[in-house]
């Protein structure tokens, strides 16, 4: 192949070189080539190495088909695998290497694979490398794949932009090819909001193909400058429409040029539009011919041929063999000839229309009629191409130093099927098309199948869409430009089936007729069974030249026609879409939404190490306790037992419920009495599930006659939140109760330990705090200087402590001022460790414990439902299975061997059990407790305390551990009472 | 009073490369929010007596407020009302005609921020992480909707041309603000 970049023509820019680098190798292009077109013109004929049996290939075709020229662009962060050559825009300074070689390429040792291809055929995973062991496979699969594959993908992190954009269009055009353009032109005059975008660098579609100064060429540029007129037109192009979903949502990515990326720009942009009505443009795909060693560099595209040609000014070949069995590729035949090339043509038809045979005289071109492709010569690249007579079943060996083929052209239609609309068999073509769209979908040019003919039916359409959006406008006449005949869609029924050992269906996944041979003997006959068995149209190109052969080859083996074997189905991505353009700026300090509460700057100015707590960032200890959790978190316990601790709780959901029938309401959705709550007092309660497990727990408070204040646990708020509301929605319209979430409008601080009282009497002088007027669960509505607060005396910690509510935007005045008034007691703040580590002590359930699997005597507290009335999970806790004795409950457990360590999670076995399988229970939370000075856990055991005091074995297989503990009452502080009540 | 501290620290403004008209983000004015709840059945009674307190109807449209000087009234559901920044004897007046079996009055002040983006580009920021379709013929001067920024929910409103307020709930706020002003990055 001796390919020469002509002194003139193409659409790329001569005097604007590019340097690039291919492995180290400094190479030249010019502003306008692919990489594909820059790497064919510096006379790089082998892209890399095949899948499986590393055959050196070379470049297929011109655009998103390629199935062989897959290179890994870039350095560090930005190398990318596996990106088509064909697609790549070539940049000054682009880095790229060829993938699937050792010790390169172009030596590749891999290629020794080959001599034993008849072990790693179709389904060799299922067959061979079984033996002699169980476990052979996975020894022999490590080699297998490191031999096998394609790029690499880095590990550093990509510095680059990724970005989302949401569009609303009446009408989307897909593909700007003069069908596309014309539909486009009409729906924007009529008025509608129209989008047009092509994956191309430029509009034109096959038009781009055509010589510059061309009939075609002209037509493009005239309908370039009708566009250009339109106001409501937008145009994207380097943006490839990936997938079509529900509501004609559609996905595409934007590729930004690689020196804009350089400037700052987002490297790609995913688009999500949401259009009213589609139109799909997206032409054809041009299919190779099946033949012996069709996979050789050197053997192309008959279409592609003619865009490199035309497109990039490179003439690939002195001596070349065009072979077909349809129109389209007479044409190259005839440019490639007029370009300077000796072209003999070879086509499997008897008989072709006279004015090609007259223009192939007057090109030059030598013609085969009736003859077929049997096999490439040539290594690595072809030299010659053995033909049949399909008369006489002579053969002839051409010498050539480029094949350009062409097996017919498939329209692209998987968009279409995306949402579930099958794809029907066109028998006049040989095709499969478009299948019945809904009426806001529309087909226009090659992909009808039909030829292009005029752009009549195409501007039709464009303003029907229009139309149908609600546009009034005129559309005016379509272009009147004529087109050069487009691709036609030909049935290869006829063509026989290659029984070359070497005849290629898929060159991506390096599938063969014999592999496709061998999958129907191993009864796997149907078209999704053989994609599976074989991988066949499984590759990142996901079969576009390809799957059209495959059902071919596949229907005639089974005597079938195409329509009867059916189709295997498209999905999306359309092409390969980067994780970097599905994330967008979804990473790092954006992966996720981040709640904060209203002190977060004042923690981490004031030493708080932060946590996670769900979507919240929570104060996890500060520093005044110590530089470790592990210390940190105990010494802030011992300071609240001993004398006051203050905590930010603004997490915790909080539900303002008003209405004269709240009462009667939080009797329903609790499991004890809420109704006869009387107005300044707080009441613990548990809710169900309509299963009859544990919601969640809390308090509410009734600071009204018609007005309740509810608080949730941090983890269950939202949950609770929707579960009012759908009850509220649904089952009790009638209810006079309105539920709003008030967890943004309120600051909240724990403020604990046996010195709380003489702070809070310190802080609001004018409230009376006193245990009298303030008892335990007695709560008060109050102000400071005109700032609305609430205070609640409840206790978590089992300390003598009180809740304090007040107006978010105030929360750190208020805070600061309890510090400061408390700085007597020596008040300090605690975190997210300590406070769940003294509800540890104190024996509170929690979030952990709540998880939804639970009953109410699960977690001990059964005696707290009513007798009287009915609540919501009612019924169902009364289920046999939830009675049962031997559930797993709730219990208190302490370390007897002083050396071990209890972890959550840990596997809970009887001492006499083996310690295997799921045991009888797990440790739920685990603290080291300051009052008994040794770790202790709350678990849920099967039995529950009906084993109070006995031994247990509690296992942690992750870190192969073992250490005994005992069954103890889950309440280890202050069972009485005593101090909370104090 | 105690001192009011926002949920987004300052400086909490942003203006783009070519100026405010070219985009601006900000966080806007604290406002006093309150919700109206209207009890089932009560819908006329409550009605009336908005009528007779203000002078005009509540907003029927679940997708366009009415303005009143600096007071606004947004309806958020079928049974619920926002109103922002009404004064107190205002709210104390409707209070007073409502009966506590219609409707009753919840201080929600505190919980939203509002942060506005404006400018030539206001659009184009906000579509990147907006799924509403923004074209004035559909979004007009006057609208609102409740939609979402990276998975927060908050309600967005168009106050000009090119002038647009969303109202995040408080402890997202920065959240919403570090997306917004991250998408900004072309603009500045």
């Amino acid at each position: 192949m001796k390919a020469l970049r002509l002194p003139a023509g193409g659409r790329i820019d001569r005097s604007r070189p590019l340097s690039f680098k291919l492995e180290g190798r400094e190479l030249t292009g010019v502003s306008g080539d692919s990489l594909a077109s820059a790497l064919l013109a510096n006379g790089i004929q082998v892209v890399g190495r095949s899948f499986k049996y590393h055959r050196p290939r070379g470049v297929l075709a011109s655009g998103i088909q390629e199935p062989n020229a897959l290179l890994t662009i870039g350095t560090g962060g930005r190398r990318t695998p596996n990106l088509a050559a064909t697609t790549v825009e070539l940049a000054d300074g682009l880095v790229c290497e060829r993938q699937n070689g050792w010790p390169n390429v172009d030596w590749d040792l891999g290629s020794i694979l080959g001599l034993f291809s008849r072990f790693i055929s179709a389904g060799f995973y299922y067959k061979t490398f079984m033996g002699p062991t169980r476990g052979a496979w996975m020894f022999y699969e490590r080699w297998i794949r490191r031999t096998a594959g394609l790029g690499k993908a880095t590990h550093e992190p990509d510095p680059d932009r990724y970005e989302t954009q949401h569009h609303h269009v009446d009408v989307l055009v897909v593909g700007a090819g003069p069908a596309g353009m014309a539909a486009a032109v009409a729906a924007g005059r009529a008025g509608a909001r129209v989008l047009l975008v092509d994956q191309d660098s430029a509009l034109g579609g096959s038009l781009l193909n055509s010589a510059v100064g061309s009939t075609d060429d002209h037509g493009l540029r005239q309908l370039t400058a009708q566009l250009a007129g339109l106001p409501d037109v937008a145009i994207r192009v380097r943006t490839t429409v990936f997938g079509l979903y529900d509501g004609e949502t559609v996905g595409m990515v934007e590729r930004r040029e690689h020196a804009e990326v350089l400037q700052g720009s987002a490297r790609e942009v995913l688009h999500v539009v949401r259009a009213r009505h589609i139109v799909y443009a997206t032409g054809a795909l041009e299919q190779p011919l099946v033949f012996g060693n069709n996979d050789r560099p050197g053997v192309m595209l008959a279409e592609s041929v003619r865009v490199y040609l035309n497109r990039y000014g490179i003439r690939l070949g002195e001596k070349i063999v065009v072979v077909t069995m349809q129109d389209s590729a007479w044409r190259t035949a005839m440019e490639l000839a007029e370009a300077g090339a000796s072209v003999t043509l070879v086509d499997g038809r008897e008989s072709v229309d006279a004015h090609w045979l007259e223009r192939a005289r007057q090109c030059n071109v030598s013609v085969r009629l009736n003859a077929l492709p049997e096999q490439a010569i040539g290594s690595p690249w072809v030299s010659a191409l053995q033909i049949q007579s399909r008369r006489d079943g002579q053969r002839e060996r051409l010498a050539c130093d480029l094949v350009a083929m062409s097996g017919g052209w498939m329209p692209t239609i998987q968009l279409t099927t995306h949402t579930g609309i099958r794809s029907v068999f066109d028998p006049a073509l040989g095709v499969h098309v478009c299948g019945n769209l809904p009426a806001n979908q529309s087909v226009v040019g090659a992909m009808t199948g039909r030829p292009l003919g005029s752009l009549v039916e195409a501007h039709r359409i464009g303003e029907q869409a229009a139309r149908l959006c609600g546009a009034v406008g005129e559309a005016g006449e379509s272009t009147t430009v004529a087109f050069h005949s487009a691709p036609l869609m030909v049935s290869q029924s006829g063509h026989p089936i290659s029984t070359h050992p070497k005849a290629f269906i898929d060159l991506q996944s390096d599938v063969t007729v014999a592999d496709l041979d061998l999958s129907l003997e191993d009864g796997f006959e149907s078209a999704e069974h053989l994609k599976r068995y074989s991988a066949l149209g499984m590759a990142t190109d996901q079969g576009k030249s390809s799957h059209y052969n495959g059902l071919r080859i596949l229907a005639a083996r089974r005597g079938m026609a195409l329509d009867v074997l059916g189709t295997t189905t498209h999905r999306p991505p359309f092409t390969p879409v980067t994780v970097g353009a599905l994330a967008g700026r979804s990473t790092g300090l954006h992966f996720r939404p981040t709640r904060r509460t209203p002190l977060h700057h004042w923690h981490l100015q004031h030493g708080a190490h932060m946590i996670e707590a769900g979507l919240w960032l929570r104060p996890w200890y500060y520093e005044w306790a110590g530089r470790e959790v592990g210390t940190a978190y105990i010494e802030e316990m011992r300071h609240v037992r001993r004398a006051v601790g203050i905590s930010d709780v603004s997490s915790l959901g909080k539900i303002e419920i008003v209405g004269p029938d709240t009462g009667k309401f939080l009797d329903r959705i609790y499991v004890n009495n809420f109704s006869s709550l009387t107005v300044g007092k707080a009441r613990y309660g548990v809710m169900l599930n309509d299963d009859g497990t544990v919601l969640d727990d809390g308090t509410t408070s009734r600071f009204g006659p018609h007005r309740y204040f509810m608080t949730t646990t941090t983890a269950q708020a939202g949950e609770v939140m929707s579960w009012i509301e759908f009850l509220l929605q649904t089952a009790w319209r009638d209810l006079n109760v309105h539920a709003v979430s008030v967890t943004d409008r309120w600051a909240g601080f724990s403020i604990a330990g046996p010195l709380s009282r003489q702070v809070l009497a310190k802080a609001f002088p004018q409230a009376d705090v006193s245990g009298e007027k303030l008892p335990h669960m007695g709560v008060l509505e109050t102000d400071w200087h005109g700032t609305p607060i609430r205070i609640a005396r409840l206790s978590f910690s089992g300390e003598l402590a009180y809740e304090i509510y007040v107006p978010a935007d105030s929360g750190v005045a208020m805070w600061t001022h309890l510090l400061e008034v408390g700085a007597f007691a020596d008040i300090r703040p605690y975190g997210l460790e300590a406070l769940a580590s003294l509800r540890i002590e104190k024996g509170h359930v929690a979030g952990i414990e709540l998880d939804h699997r639970n009953t109410l005597d699960d977690l001990g507290l059964g005696k707290m439902a009513s007798r009287v009335k009915p609540y919501v999970g009612q019924a169902l806790s009364q289920r046999t299975d939830l009675k049962a004795a031997d559930r797993w409950s709730l219990i208190g457990l302490e370390l007897i061997e002083p050396a071990g360590k209890l972890r959550g999670g840990a596997i809970l076995f009887a001492a006499d059990d083996p310690i295997q399988g799921h045991g009888r229970g797990y440790i739920t939370s685990v603290t080291w407790s300051t009052v008994h000075e040794r770790l202790i856990a709350l678990a849920l055991y099967q039995g529950g305390l009906s084993h109070q005091g006995e031994e247990v074995v509690c296992a942690f297989p992750l870190r192969g551990e073992q250490v005994r503990a005992r069954i103890v009452s889950p309440m280890f502080y202050d069972p009485s009472g005593e101090r909370l009540h104090a | 009073m105690l001192n009011r501290q926002s949920a987004i620290p300052a400086p909490s403004r942003l203006v783009g490369a070519r100026g405010a008209d070219d985009l601006i983000i900000e966080e806007g004015s604290i406002s006093q929010w309150t919700q109206l709840c209207v009890f089932p059945g009560s819908q006329a009674a409550v009605s009336s007596a908005w009528h007779t307190c203000f002078g005009y109807a509540l907003p029927e449209s679940p997708s366009r407020f009415h303005a009143d000087g600096a007071a606004r009234v947004y309806r958020t559901a079928v049974d619920q009302y926002w109103l922002r920044d009404f004064t107190a004897p205002q709210l104390a007046s409707i209070e007073v005609v409502l009966s506590a079996e219609s409707a009753a009055l919840i201080d929600l002040s505190d919980s939203r921020v509002t942060i506005r983006v404006a400018g030539r580009s206001a659009r184009h920021v906000l579509s990147q992480w907006i799924t509403l379709d923004l074209h004035p013929s559909v979004f007009a001067i006057g609208t609102f909707a409740q939609t979402g920024i990276h998975h927060v929910g908050g309600m967005l409103e168009r106050n000009g041309a090119d002038d647009y307020s969303f109202v995040a709930l408080r402890t997202f706020a920065l959240t919403v603000w570090e997306a917004l002003t991250d998408v900004a990055y072309p603009f500045v």
